[in-house]
């Protein structure tokens, strides 16, 4: 049997033990579906920022599945046109214009007060002592952060949230046909809203109204397709992984009996960085070779298909010592929000997110407890995850 | 439909098999893998849905690539959903 895995319930519950048997027996591995899995911190780290190996793995997939599925009288054109412009999926000179037109865009400024706001709203309206702290809290600060980050009516954060739940799975590794299909009607209506909010001018002063008027400026701009890829992308990619990294942290903190250190803390700074390697909210990240290459004596092929595994890098006990304990203050150097060009755009905003969420909870709700385990995974190991956790307070 | 052993889900297979990559039936066997039969990542997803909707069962994306041959594919299915 393949000692790659990834839909087991068991390691969606904990992905760990099977990273660790992958690391000791064979750190580059050829999985059963042909393509190569990395799991050594230093492997992955060199994949990252090495160009031989291009990023638009999942996007060619997509591609290609939709031109096949078209044979047989499935449409999915939606997803390909959601998709055209992931950030995350492009490669240099694209991927230099389009990430350059965002972060040199993005006013930072007024984030925190924002989420600040946001946080106290969600928690004043948490009136039992019993609550569910995902789906009243973790699933929502993310979505309503971003929709006022980017100027879009706070109203509709529940919907967009929704959609970007099913709008994830475009970047997930395996997929079945009712995931495409669901898939494509979440473009579809991704894509019909950023159209009505752009072409009646029903935005808000924020991120995107702001994007659109450099936009016109410039002598290369993006067309609307372009841009509305642009912007599906940046609230999906805003939306899944902070609310998988609040809910988690949250879950590891009651779980280890960490809600009196940190409470009293004026700065968890560093434990959040210790968050972001003990459970990495993204597990997965693929990468295409473009050039034949021979890393640890194994030869990879141009177009082989290469899946690195961050959740097992940020676990390797090469660089971390005792990396399945958590230890606040220890010099995380995760591979989380990836390395080299890709860097995560986002990283700030997850972190700031993460920052005033958890100490607000933890200043608010005295003495969490768990009432019952984490349910409804995420249902493989490309996200680490789940929507529901049942805590009290007292 | 009814499914009483495993021989009659490696029919089911071999026909939507013959069926999608355009193959004469006979020249299917057991032990083919399915990467020999010419399917790859994207018509697998394609007959998965075929063999779940013929057979009224749910598989996985990669419970394809976990049991590559025709033989193994089908004593899998059976073992999961028909199994007494």
């Amino acid at each position: 049997m393949s000692l790659w895995s990834p839909h087991s319930p068991e390691n969606i519950l904990s992905p760990y033990p099977m990273y660790e048997r992958l690391r000791a027996e064979a750190p580059i591995y050829k999985a059963q579906t042909g393509e190569w899995i990395f799991t050594r911190y230093d492997d992955v780290k060199h994949v990252l920022t090495n160009r031989v190996f291009g990023s638009g793995n999942r996007k060619n997939w997509i591609e290609r599945g939709v031109e096949y599925l078209a044979q047989k009288d499935i449409d999915l054109a939606f997803i390909a046109e959601a998709m055209n412009n992931f950030i995350l999926q492009l490669d240099p000179p694209s991927h230099t214009r389009v990430r350059r037109f965002v972060t040199d865009n993005w006013d930072k400024h007024g984030v925190e007060q924002l989420i600040e706001e946001n946080t106290k709203v969600l928690i004043n309206e948490i009136k039992s002592d019993e609550f569910d702290i995902i789906k009243s809290f973790a699933a929502k600060l993310p979505s309503m952060t971003t929709a006022r980050i980017m100027g879009l009516p706070l109203a509709d954060h529940q919907y967009l949230h929704d959609l970007s739940s099913e709008m994830i799975k475009a970047l997930d590794l395996y997929v079945d046909l009712k995931e495409l299909v669901r898939l494509n009607d979440a473009s579809k209506k991704f894509i019909t809203y950023f159209k009505e909010k752009i072409n009646n001018e029903e935005l808000g002063d924020g991120l995107i109204k702001h994007l659109l008027t450099i936009n016109k400026k410039s002598t290369e701009p993006l067309n609307e397709n372009e841009l509305i890829s642009l912007f599906i992308f940046l609230f999906v990619a805003s939306e899944e992984t902070s609310v998988s990294f609040l809910g988690m942290t949250l879950f590891n903190i009651i779980h280890h009996d960490l809600q009196p250190t940190l409470t009293n803390k004026a700065n968890i700074n560093t434990d959040i960085e210790e968050f972001l390697r003990y459970d990495s909210p993204v597990q997965l990240l693929g990468r295409i070779a473009l050039e034949d290459i021979s890393i640890r004596n194994i030869n990879i092929k141009k177009g082989d298909t290469v899946t690195l595994s961050i959740g097992a890098a940020n676990r390797d006990p090469e660089i971390f010592s005792n990396p399945n304990e958590i230890q606040l203050g220890r010099n995380s150097k995760h591979l989380t929000f990836g390395k080299g060009t890709h860097y995560c755009l986002g990283d700030w905003l997850a972190k700031a997110v993460a920052k005033i969420a958890i100490k607000e909870a933890l200043k608010s709700f005295s003495n969490l407890q768990i009432v019952s385990p984490p349910a409804d995974w995420y249902n493989n190991i490309a996200i680490r995850g789940f929507r529901s956790l049942k805590v009290k307070t007292n | 439909m009814e499914v009483e052993n495993t021989r009659q889900i490696i029919q089911v297979l071999k026909r939507l098999i013959a069926s999608e990559q355009n193959l004469a039936l006979e020249n299917i066997q057991d032990h083919n893998s399915f990467f020999d039969l010419g399917l790859d990542s994207i018509s697998a997803v394609y007959l998965m849905e075929l063999a779940e909707n013929e057979l009224n069962i749910k598989l996985t994306p990669l419970d394809f690539w976990d049991y590559p041959t025709i033989a193994q594919f089908a004593e899998y299915i059976f073992n999961q959903n028909f199994k007494r």
